[in-house]
């Protein structure tokens, strides 16, 4: 077995994971070792070191997935050494299923996987081995150089490429005749096409998403990062690139506002975008009576070289516990034949990275994918290194600011370069941290002892009193046990590993290292708590720090106190008027709670469609009246507005329905009394429905801080945190530091914060709940 | 203080028969008056439309001088005592008491003075700073009284305020309301479906059924003199025996009996006789003259000193109320008498008294 980027030996790591029963265990890799005992429980049957045969996953579905289980078990038949078998992991969760199973001697022998994680699991080590000492320089031949290239970390071979996938140009054959050579050609096309009136366009396309501005970034020839590997997000090309975009969108004006893959696919298909910049996934998505064509994108006047749009690499990849190397390299060197190829290609719909694959004739005569082919020459590999996963988010929110003019593109890279790299300086600052053998600190150990002999303590001397419990209610206890066992799993024991984990510096590119050479005290608190740098800049140009814990509190507080205001007071509202006996009021009641039994994510993703400033019924609505539309997403306010008037929207039902049935408690006969003693209708409000509702009221409002507190799925869905990060509570907050900026110990930490504050809260207002209670 | 008067008042629902058709009643000032009826006889409405929780659909209801058709409840200067007490659970004993005045923002050194002296009139003063969730159920109609007389308003209204008490507490709080009438003389109305409660406590009682009207008077002059059917049947305990009976020109009879009558003769062919239970009396002790019948025992209920005995002959029934002096056993057929004169006569189709010119009892009884 080969040792690994980050030079540490795998047979240690290997003990440790395999061999629990050591004398000298940090409790960390204890817990760790249960979870995964628990997880391997699930995992058992496809676990590949048992067997003598090999275990392959992959992410595909459909046709693609069909493809290539047939191409496997044409393999198991055509030989007998060994016998190959295919898991599909849901795609979704493959990345994280990988990196939790891998590292600990667990899952599959064979990967397939896109290869812009190469670099990141070299570093963490334990997830992929290199291949250089089984690949023939022969094999290598069958792919060009660019996607060989492009599975090399640090000079190392990691897997063979697969499939590709990148953008192109897909244009409509009855609006485009010839697709255009240079991007005047294509501006102008653009233009003549676009009727902004009608809601159409010349070009489409996610120009805010970093991996479809690609083509515009690289054809100014310098990338994300400098020749060395450097992070270079602000050089002059960069620069030029976003320049170039802005120039299409505010003064071309080709390119609709907001775009996103289905809005995308939609204007297409109707006709109301001449072209597109999509990958050979939308292809399936074209409705089946247009008549389209795919060609490589145009070349760049302005840049002077052709748009080079990203390639994605899909590679085949090698465990490092594969226990027969030469079998599984059998397999990786079948599957990237030609004749593995062209099954790909023409039953699964890939582009195969075996190129003479496109010479054969039935894929001669898919114009297609010969279109995408050709792309092939010109793109470029997304970059592999580790710092890459780091970029997307971050970079994602910078184009999105440019092209609403937020933010001028200098100015806007030079930013962004200070904040990818701190983010990068934090996570390598870690792996560093961790290379240097370290033991968690005696107090550590101290205070968990303490605890677990204050707890033994407690025990003992209730003993009697546990035990008498225990033989009265034997039955009870049994009957609690499933959902004891339950929260256990499912809520101590995260909240506990959630705990241990705050106090790490635990990221993406050091979790697989032992438990305590991450240890790092209370360091992540104090960098939570002590964050004051809520200002950018100085003087006149001085803006909010909007990353800034103490802005993001403000916020979520602001967000939790308008929404409860809001929603109880409409419901409020809602219920009097229901209360009494008003025509179709039975029919009101319905309609009213009917948004409650619509899944709140998809009632999020309609009123986000509703709030699009261009295809959104509400700004449509606004200039029906004459009123100019608002662009919702942009400024801070209008942004909170939507997340407000969507959650408000969800909440008015549940609290509509509690409301009604305090009103409905409350015995008539109080309010004739109160109209025979000359009490008004707001006295009567005011002295006996509010007073009497309280105790429905109060519980009501207590839930829903905690649901509005941590309401993750209209923020993240609605206005997703726009502008930049502004809008974004506590809970958002703390899932992109863990899942956009990989610093898992940070996220847990900031979300131990959210706990604690959390707890404050419902300590506060048990008191005061106590305090009603005992005056009533 | 005030009177009360309804003009042909009308209550209806829509898409309904009217609850109160037509109603005219005069309440005098400072009079305790009872309106008692059977569920659903309209006295519930009645007594709403006066406190202005049921607005009126026809016709005219004056408070004093005041016609009131339109005015809202808290402007009656009425003040009302509910079935169910209607306490504010979540105000103390001296809150719920001081509520009314204080929306009619009277000072609270007014409003302490009031409270006080009502507290003290029913026994309250130790529990003005509980809260009706911490009250026994007299208690809490106590406190509904003490709200209703701070107000110190020109009329009461009582809907059934005693009917969620126990039989001792009720007699209790029903010598408690006539006490604070006596002390007060309030015009007061009081609903309630108990006979005995609106003998004991009314000086005039309204009878109503289904929304009519069936007479009014002091409780003697309905247990004596009772205009129909209705009312005869419904004062006293055990009500009057309505008893069948042809009219054979000069003498009414049936299975159980043959009365002579005078002046039958120009009445219908079928009568309605009433006879009290306590005017029968053993035969034997009875004077000659008094018409006798013999009668199987059917049930006795012994009550004591008296005990009340069915009788049966045939379809007809008949219930004595009869000195408890010997043991009677169901089976046993026994002799009783009547006075003549205790006799009523209705008209069986309308069901209204028939008052002969002549009195009952002077023909010669034959029997």
């Amino acid at each position: 077995m080969t040792g690994t980027a980050s030079g540490r030996d795998l047979t240690d790591g290997e003990l440790q994971c395999k061999s629990p029963v050591r004398g000298r265990l940090p409790a960390g890799h204890l817990l760790l070792t249960v979870l995964f005992f628990l997880l391997g429980l699930a995992t058992q049957p496809v676990a590949a070191q048992q067997s003598d045969e090999l275990l392959l996953w992959h992410g595909y579905r459909g046709e693609e997935r069909q493809a290539l289980e047939q191409l496997l078990e044409q393999y198991n038949r055509s030989q007998r050494e060994t016998r190959v078998r295919a898991l599909a992991v849901p795609f979704g969760s493959f990345a994280d299923k990988l990196s939790a199973a891998v590292p600990r001697g667990q899952g599959p022998d064979l990967f397939i996987f896109g290869h812009d994680r190469i670099g990141g699991w070299a570093r963490a080590g334990n997830t992929v081995a290199p291949v250089d000492d089984l690949v023939s320089a022969e094999t290598l031949r069958r792919f060009p150089a660019s996607l060989v290239e492009a599975m090399r970390f640090e000079g190392r071979l990691y897997g063979l490429p697969f499939n590709f996938k990148s953008t192109a140009l897909i244009y409509n054959r009855a609006l485009v005749e010839s697709p255009p050579e240079t991007t005047d050609e294509l501006v102008a096309l653009a233009r003549r096409h676009t009727d902004r009136q009608r809601g159409r366009f010349g070009l489409a396309y996610n120009y805010t998403e970093p991996f479809f501005h690609g083509a515009l970034l690289n054809s100014f020839g310098s990338g994300p990062f400098d020749r060395s590997g450097r992070l270079a997000l602000d050089s002059d090309g960069n620069i030029r690139s976003l320049e170039q975009l802005l120039g299409w969108v505010r003064d071309e004006r080709i390119l609709p506002e907001e775009p996103n893959s289905t809005l995308v696919t939609n204007l297409f298909n109707q006709g109301r975008a001449a072209m597109v910049i999509s990958g050979p996934w939308m292809l399936g998505e074209i409705s089946p009576d247009m008549d389209y064509g795919v060609a490589p994108l145009p070349y760049n006047n302005t840049s002077g070289a052709p748009l080079a749009p990203w390639t994605a690499v899909e590679g085949i990849f090698l465990s490092p516990w594969s226990q027969d190397r030469q079998a599984a390299y059998g397999l990786m060197r079948y599957l990237t034949g030609e004749a593995a190829g062209l099954r790909m290609a023409v039953a699964g719909g890939q582009l195969p990275a075996n190129l003479a694959v496109f010479s054969h004739p039935e894929v001669m005569a898919d114009a297609s994918a010969q279109a995408f082919r050709r792309q092939l020459d010109t793109a470029v590999a997304i970059p592999n290194l580790p710092q890459m996963t780091l970029l997307w988010k971050p970079l994602e929110n910078a184009l999105k600011k440019v092209v609403k003019g937020a933010a001028r593109p200098a100015e806007e890279m030079q930013r962004l370069q200070g904040e990818v790299q701190r983010d990068v300086a934090a996570l390598e600052l870690a792996q560093q941290r961790s290379d240097t053998p370290r033991s968690v600190p005696g107090w550590v150990w101290l205070v968990i002892a303490l605890c677990l002999s204050g707890l033994a303590v407690e025990l003992w001397r209730r003993r009697q009193r546990i035990a008498a419990s225990w033989r009265t209610h034997r039955t009870a206890y049994l009957y609690i046990l499933p959902a004891m066992l339950g929260m256990l799993l499912l809520v101590f024991f995260p909240l506990l590993y959630g705990l241990l984990l705050s106090f790490t510096d635990t990221t993406l590119l050091n979790e697989n290292t032992p438990f305590a050479t991450r240890w790092l005290g209370l360091d992540n608190y104090a960098s939570i708590l002590g964050d004051w740098n809520l200002w950018y800049g100085e003087g006149d140009g001085r803006s909010i720090n909007y990353d800034n814990f103490y802005w993001t509190l403000l916020v979520t507080i602001a967000w939790t106190a308008s929404n409860v205001i809001l929603a109880v007071g409409l419901a409020l509202v809602l219920a009097l008027a229901l209360d009494r006996p008003i025509f179709g009021r039975t029919w009101f009641r319905v309609l009213l709670i009917l948004p409650w039994a619509i899944p709140n994510y998809i009632t999020a993703l309609v009123w986000k469609g509703m709030f699009h400033p261009q295809f959104g019924v509400i700004n449509q609505a606004l200039q029906v009246v004459g009123l100019a539309p608002v662009a919702w997403f942009d400024s801070v306010g209008t942004s909170f507005f939507t997340g407000l008037v969507t959650n408000v929207w969800l909440s008015i039902p549940f609290m509509m329905v509690v409301i009604l049935g305090g009103l409905q408690s409350i015995p008539r006969d109080l309010y004739e009394a109160a109209r025979v003693e000359g009490a008004s209708r707001w006295i009567q409000f005011r002295r006996i429905t509010l007073p009497l509702l309280k105790p429905v009221l109060v519980p009501a409002v207590i839930l829903s801080v905690v649901w509005t507190f941590n309401m993750f799925n209209v923020i993240y869905l609605v206005s997703d945190g726009a502008p930049a990060g502004a809008n974004d509570i506590l809970i958002t907050r703390a899932f992109r530091i863990g899942f956009e900026k990989y610093q898992y110990a940070y996220a847990a930490a900031y979300s131990m914060v959210i706990l604690v504050l959390l707890l404050c809260y419902a300590m506060w207002q048990m008191r005061v709940s106590r305090t009603l209670e005992a005056g009533r | 203080m005030a009177g009360i008067e309804f003009k042909r008042v009308v209550k209806q629902y829509p898409g309904s028969q009217p609850t109160v058709p037509g109603l005219d009643l005069c309440v005098r000032d400072g009079e305790f008056m009872v309106l008692v009826g059977p569920s659903g006889c309209g006295k519930s409405t009645t007594l709403r439309m006066i406190a202005g929780l049921e607005s009126v659909s026809g016709g005219e209801l004056w408070i004093g001088d005041r016609l009131v058709n339109d005015v809202v409840p808290g402007e009656r200067d009425v003040a009302m005592v509910f079935q169910n007490y209607a306490l504010y659970p979540h105000m103390t004993v001296f809150e719920n008491m001081a509520f009314g005045l204080r929306v009619r923002r009277e000072p609270e050194a007014v409003i302490r003075e009031k409270i006080e002296r009502a507290a003290q009139t029913l026994g309250l003063a130790d529990l003005l700073g509980r809260k009706p969730g911490q009250l026994s159920g007299g208690q809490c109609q106590r406190v509904a009284l003490g709200r209703a007389m701070v107000r110190d308003p020109q009329v009461f209204l009582f809907d059934e305020p005693l009917s969620n008490l126990d039989a001792e507490l009720r007699v209790q709080m029903r010598a408690n309301i006539a006490r604070l009438h006596r002390e007060f003389a309030t015009t007061s109305v009081y609903v309630t479906h108990d006979q005995v409660e609106a003998m004991t406590l009314g000086q005039r009682i309204a009878i109503l059924n289904a929304g009519e009207l069936m007479q009014v008077g002091t409780p003697m002059e309905l247990y004596n003199d009772p205009d129909n059917v209705f009312v005869a049947g419904f004062m006293g305990s055990p009500p009057m025996n309505i008893i069948p009976v042809r009219n054979g020109g000069e003498r009414a009879s049936n299975r159980l009996l043959d009365l002579p009558l005078a002046g039958l003769s120009g009445l219908g062919g079928e009568l309605l006789l009433g006879l009290r239970p306590e005017k029968l009396e053993y035969a034997a002790a009875a004077p000659d003259h008094w018409p006798r019948l013999r009668a199987a025992i059917e049930m006795v209920e012994t009550l004591g000193a008296e005990m009340l005995v069915h009788l049966g002959v045939g379809e007809e029934r008949l219930v004595a109320r009869l000195p408890g002096l010997r043991p009677l056993a169901a089976g046993e057929t026994i002799e009783l008498a009547f006075d003549p004169q205790a006799v009523y006569l209705f008209d069986a189709g309308s069901r209204q008294r028939i008052r002969l010119s002549q009195p009952v009892g002077h023909a010669e009884p034959v029997l």
